[in-house]
Parts: structure tokens; C-alpha cells; sequence
């Protein structure tokens, strides 16, 4: 499995970069942007942007039929799903990392006044990237990589209509529809990491059925 | 004589086509030649050995292993090729090994790197700098360097000059004298399995026309071309198949010798792997 994980992470490897160059960027820009809804959303980008390398991933196997020959190699066609999902959570990871760089430097500068504003970010870049990665997979691996943006675009407006959805849900409890409030914050990253996992199972159903012609 | 690869009664229907009842197996250390027109069935049936699509019925053994229950370590012993690169285009040799030693425990570091340097492949370069002809060199030094007791090889010299793929062949030459080693190779070039195949499997419209040995054939099979009034006179049993070019008749016959004999004012003469293709796919059948 280590090999697989290697393998996608070489194929990504150009576009990881360029997403390390965003991250960067936007924790430089924040440096200089005091107002709480920017420090909120740079975090929460930081955390989504390596998540967007999920599309390339798999648009690379395919155009390169590493897909169909990852299926000839030594290998169980769980690990080789397996290998996918460790890569993805590897990918967040790194943008939690990101994250954490825009966080610090916000702590350091200002304390824990706009402590709620961080966790805001963290909150809805963990709902965006596991949710967006959780939908986008199995549905490329299903209907194909041809329409990886839209696929993607389509993922993104999910994550945050499951935001929306569960701010309405949770109204009983928050008072108002508030998809602000700490608790949609945590019951979405919650629900979002569900869905990544959920995903997995999905996954190697659909790659199980699946034929390479 | 063990088998590395038996196939029988594999079938598998699409909307538009069926893989229809395919039997044929493959002596161990032995070169099977899998030939036929595009479309005819090769890529189907080596993709349904390999498990990447499910067969509808019969049954497939890979070195005594039913390919059902197939396990990594049945797949540590099978070595394949697709036409094409089957790598991601961000990495280089160097680093596919990397991926590659990783899966394979009899992965070969040493052995691979001197592939490398014996096919003049460069190690740093990223594949999707690669010509063709490169990437199917990389594929086959990847598929050698596991140590692979049977290679399946889907159209694996098609894109490689003339010298590079004497090279290739001699390396699959060399690849089963042991009598351990097998390769089925799917390939339209069919001069190349004139020089390396032991066995022919000729494949048409998804059946199975003939599996014979390659020597057989060419020394059987043979080439009647004569007149209108000269193809009247032949007796349908003797006609495989033929086609008419203006006013000459092409008559395929299964017996060259016999039919030399009773059609002595014939011009009888040896035929390719190719001309036999040919008349069986675009002549008429008695």
C-alpha cells in the first residue's frame, strides 16, 4: 500500500506544490488583514485547497491507465482504495497544517480575542475538504473524470449547502438559522467527516463493479 | 506438459459483441501469439484474464490458480503490458521504481536498472517526455524486473522501431528458455510472432478460428492463386478461404503439400501468419 501511496502523491506532486504557493500566500495575506471574516475564510481555504488534487488524482490515472493497471499489481482492490482515501486525509492534513500557520500568527497578534472566528475557519474548511472529497471521489470513479470541474464545483456547493442544511436543522437549538453558530461548526465537520468515511465503503463498491475495458 | 495459462469456454456478451466460448491454453515456456483484426476480441480476452472486466461464463487458470480467487501472490508472478504507458506522466523511472519495489517483493532494483541502461531509457526524465516507443520500452523493463513467471503483453511492440523491437523480442526469446517462463502476446504485428510465437491464436469476430503452432501452419497453410475456370475445378473441402483480386483467385488451403499434388497446374506457395489473417478475416468462406 505504501507504493500506492507514493504513487499518488508523485501524480499530484505538481499541484500539490502550487497549492503549498496558495497556502503561503493567503497566510502571508493574513498577516496584514486584521478583520476576523478574512482571518475565517484564508484559514478555511488553506484547509480546502489541497483537497481540490483529489479530481487531478484521478483524472491522472485515468489518462495515463494507471487506474487499469494498479488492478494487475499484487495488491487487493481494498488497499488500492485504501491507499486513495490515507492520500486524501494526508492532503487535509497538510491543509490543517496551512491552516495552523494563519492561526498561530492570529493568536500570537491578537490573542484569543478572535478565538471563535479561528475555529470558525477550521470548522468550515474541515466541512468543505472532507465533505468535497468524500462526494467528489466516488462520484468520478462512477460516471468517469471527463467533467472532473463540474464534479468538483458541484462537490464544493454541496459541502456548503450540507452547512445550510444543518444550520436549518439545528435552528431548535441555535435560536435562528445560524451557520455561524459553534454548534452547525462542529455538527457539520462532524457530518462531513462521516461522509468522507462513509464514502470509502461507497468507493470500493462502485470500484469492485467497475470495468476496465 | 504444464500450463501457465488455460482458458476455457470464456464468454462475455456486450450489446454489440461477444466474446464467444474462448478456449485455448498456454505450455509453460512457451511464446502464444494472440493475433486478429481490431475489434476481434484480443484486448476483451486478455482483459478478462487479467480480471479487469467480469467474464459471463467459463473459467480462467493462471499458473494453476483459478483466476476467481485470484491472489497477490499469483499476481507477484504475472508481469503485464498494456499499449501504451501505464504510469502517471509526473514521474520518472527513478521514481516508478520507488512505487514499484514497494508492491512488488520480488522486485529487482539491480536487474531494473540495468533494463534501463540496456534500452537506453533515462532514469530522471519524466515520463511524459517519453516518446511511444520509450514508455513501452519503461512498461516492459517494469515488467521484467519482478521477475514475472508469465508476461501478458497487450499490443506491447506496437510503437517501437524495428531495432528496438528485435530487441524486445530476443529478450522474450531468452525471457522462456528455462521452460518456466510464458508469454502470451496480443499483437496485429504479426511478423513479430512469426519470429517469436510458438503458438498461434487466431481470433475472429470474438470466436476462436484456430490455436495452432506457429510452425505448423506456416509449414501446413498455403497460398493457391489461379484463374476462374482453375477455381471452379477445386473442391470446396479443400478451400479454408478465398478472395478474388481482378482475375486472380486467392485460395487458402490447410494442406499446401496434398493440394500441390491434386491440383498440379496450381501455383501453390508458403503463406504468412499475415496472408492467412487476412483471407480468414476479409476472404469467403465455402
Amino acid at each position: 500500500m505504501k507504493g500506492l501511496i507514493r504513487n499518488n502523491f508523485y501524480s499530484m506532486e505538481n499541484n500539490i506544490k502550487i497549492s503549498f504557493v496558495i497556502a503561503l500566500f493567503l497566510a502571508v495575506v493574513s498577516f496584514f488583514v486584521k478583520q476576523e471574516g478574512f482571518i475565517q475564510m484564508i484559514i478555511a481555504m488553506q484547509l480546502s485547497i489541497f483537497i481540490v488534487n483529489v479530481g487531478t488524482s484521478l483524472h491522472a490515472d485515468v489518462v495515463s491507465k494507471w487506474n487499469k493497471f494498479e488492478l494487475t499489481l499484487p495488491v487487493k482492490s481494498n488497499d488500492i482504495m485504501k491507499a486513495k482515501y490515507i492520500s486524501f486525509t494526508i492532503l487535509i492534513l497538510l491543509g490543517i497544517i496551512m491552516g495552523s500557520i494563519t492561526a498561530v500568527y492570529a493568536y500570537a497578534a491578537n490573542g484569543f480575542s478572535n478565538a471563535r472566528s479561528i475555529c470558525y475557519g477550521y470548522e468550515f474548511g474541515l466541512t468543505l475538504s472532507a465533505a468535497m472529497a468524500g462526494i467528489m471521489y466516488p462520484l468520478m470513479l462512477k460516471i468517469g473524470t471527463e467533467k472532473n470541474e463540474i464534479i468538483m464545483i458541484v462537490s464544493a456547493i454541496a459541502a456548503v449547502g450540507l452547512r445550510a442544511l444543518l444550520s436549518a436543522v439545528l435552528t431548535p437549538l441555535t435560536g435562528e438559522m445560524n451557520m455561524q453558530h459553534p454548534l452547525v461548526g462542529i455538527v457539520s465537520a462532524i457530518a462531513a467527516a462521516v461522509i468522507f468515511i462513509g464514502s470509502y465503503f461507497v468507493s470500493v463498491k462502485i470500484y469492485r463493479h467497475k470495468e476496465f475495458s | 506438459m504444464s500450463t501457465a495459462l488455460t482458458i476455457t469456454g470464456l464468454t462475455k456478451k456486450y450489446s454489440n459483441f461477444t466474446l464467444d466460448n474462448v478456449s485455448f491454453s498456454i505450455p509453460s515456456g512457451s511464446i502464444v501469439g494472440l493475433i486478429g483484426e481490431n475489434g476481434a476480441g484480443k484486448s476483451t480476452t486478455v482483459n478478462s484474464i487479467l480480471g479487469l472486466i467480469k467474464k459471463d461464463s467459463g473459467s480462467i487458470t493462471i499458473l494453476g490458480h483459478d483466476t476467481d480467487d485470484f491472489d497477490c501472490a499469483v499476481k507477484e508472478k504475472v508481469g503485464v503490458v498494456f499499449d501504451g504507458s501505464n504510469f502517471s506522466e509526473e514521474l520518472t523511472p527513478i521514481k516508478l521504481s520507488k512505487v514499484l519495489r514497494d508492491i512488488y517483493s520480488s522486485w529487482d532494483q539491480s536487474y531494473y536498472n540495468s533494463l534501463l541502461n540496456q534500452l537506453d531509457i533515462p532514469a530522471a526524465k519524466k515520463i511524459k517526455t517519453f516518446s511511444k516507443g520509450m514508455k513501452m520500452k519503461l512498461s516492459i523493463a517494469a515488467a521484467f524486473a519482478h521477475h514475472p513467471h508469465l508476461l501478458i503483453l497487450d499490443e506491447a511492440t506496437s510503437g517501437l522501431d524495428p531495432v528496438v523491437r528485435d530487441d524486445i523480442l530476443d529478450m522474450f526469446l531468452e525471457f522462456v528458455q528455462d521452460e518456466e517462463h510464458s508469454i502470451l502476446v496480443s499483437s496485429h504485428i504479426t511478423s513479430d510472432l512469426e519470429k517469436v510465437a510458438d503458438y498461434i491464436v487466431f481470433i475472429h469476430a470474438g470466436k476462436i478460428i484456430f490455436c495452432s503452432p506457429k510452425d505448423e501452419l506456416l509449414e501446413h497453410y498455403g497460398m493457391m492463386k489461379c484463374g476462374a475456370a482453375q477455381f471452379d475445378a477445386v473442391e470446396k473441402n479443400d478451400i479454408v478461404a478465398y478472395r478474388r483480386q481482378d482475375y486472380e483467385w486467392q485460395i487458402l488451403v490447410a494442406d499446401r503439400e496434398k493440394a500441390a499434388k491434386k491440383y498440379p497446374k496450381a501455383m501453390i506457395t508458403a503463406v504468412t501468419i499475415d496472408e492467412i489473417m487476412l483471407l480468414y478475416v476479409k476472404g469467403e468462406k465455402e
